[in-house]
């Protein structure tokens, strides 16, 4: 079956190219096709980036059950270590995270809500997508975000919520579900599979 | 009675910065950009952290004025991780956070009103938790004249 839809991906995109190459300025630089001419024959590439401390606590527990039988890689935030907007230290691997995101089709992020809100860690990369502006590196990716903790109260999730929707709108991110308990963690889950 | 500024705006002589300036004009002050400092995200163990270098500056201040940009409708990462760092990584009961007094200062062009609410209110249940004296936030000049009088600058 899924070899069977690898073969339909390739035949689309196949006949997508073909249309491109009619048109004599390729569109591959155009924001608002890119996404649909990006079909690549592996299919869609998720990548799902856990902003808690830990790699393998409650956040990425959540994450699993959201990805349960969906390919995907894991980036654990923990592993990088990003400048704050305008440090200029030696070492900062904000571009690797930024490459990673531009390979997936998919992002999926999952945070901690420490203090009623986002992690540090996720507030830390968020800010720096300020140094994105201008350029589209995450333009058309489609978005899910999940907060993880114990009872958030409603304006934690409200708040940080809205966050994430003025991130994406600006940085031209489809954002396609948030979720903040278990039932919608399998309401999303359901939606990622079918 | 000795005041800090902790400025976690990227801009030494930003908004944020001038802010503090208006609030403490004629008092005697230390002002820590963060921005100079290396810190380390939570579970991160790194040889390059420098959050004991910070924390120790917050700790031998008697008044604490945090300063904050708002960026994404938030206070700043930076600001963001420090709180993170000082509720995980410092003994509360062997620091001497307890009893000193905080101010929040958070500007941005036009911040709402349920934005500003939000950082204020992490504020108040963030001091809350250490024992520390919040005296509130300010965003504009009229707040400014009103916490001076509160804090007695």
């Amino acid at each position: 079956m899924k070899k069977a839809l690898t073969l339909i991906a390739t035949a689309a995109t196949v006949v997508l190219l073909a249309a491109c190459s009619n048109n004599a300025s390729s569109t591959s630089s155009n924001s608002g096709t890119a996404s649909t001419t990006q079909v690549s024959t592996s299919g869609k590439s998720v990548l799902f980036i856990n902003a808690s401390q830990n790699a393998d606590g409650n956040t990425a527990k959540m994450g699993s059950t959201l990805l349960d039988g969906v390919d995907h890689d894991t980036l654990n935030l923990v592993d990088y270590r990003i400048n704050q907007l305008g440090q200029h230290f030696d070492g900062d691997q904000f571009n690797d995270v930024v490459v990673a995101m531009e390979k997936a089709d998919t992002i999926v992020i999952g945070t901690p809500v420490y203090w009623h809100t986002m992690s540090g860690s996720l507030k830390t990369l968020i800010d720096r997508f300020y140094d994105l502006q201008g350029n589209n590196a995450l333009r058309g990716k489609k978005l899910y975000f999940f907060m993880q903790g114990s009872a958030p109260t409603e304006e934690a999730i409200n708040q940080t919520e809205f966050i994430m929707t003025r991130v994406a709108s600006q940085m031209g991110m489809d954002l396609a579900g948030m979720a903040d308990n278990d039932q919608e963690i399998t309401d999303m889950h359901e939606e990622l599979t079918k | 009675m000795s005041i800090l500024v902790i400025n976690s705006s990227p801009n030494h002589n930003g908004n944020t910065v001038r802010l503090a300036q208006e609030l403490l004009a004629g008092r005697d002050y230390e002002m820590l950009h963060l921005n100079n400092y290396h810190i380390a995200q939570l579970g991160q163990t790194t040889p390059y952290d420098q959050f004991e270098q910070v924390f120790d500056q917050i700790d031998q201040a008697d008044t604490l004025v945090f300063g904050t940009p708002i960026y994404w409708h938030d206070m700043t990462g930076s600001l963001k991780l420090l709180i993170d760092r000082i509720s995980e990584d410092v003994d509360w009961d062997s620091s001497h956070l307890a009893g000193k007094k905080v101010i929040l200062l958070a500007q941005g062009a036009a911040p709402s009103a349920t934005v500003l609410k939000h950082c204020d209110f992490i504020f108040q249940r963030f001091t809350s938790l250490a024992g520390m004296n919040y005296l509130g936030m300010a965003s504009t000049p009229s707040d400014i004249s009103k916490m001076k009088k509160k804090a007695g600058f």
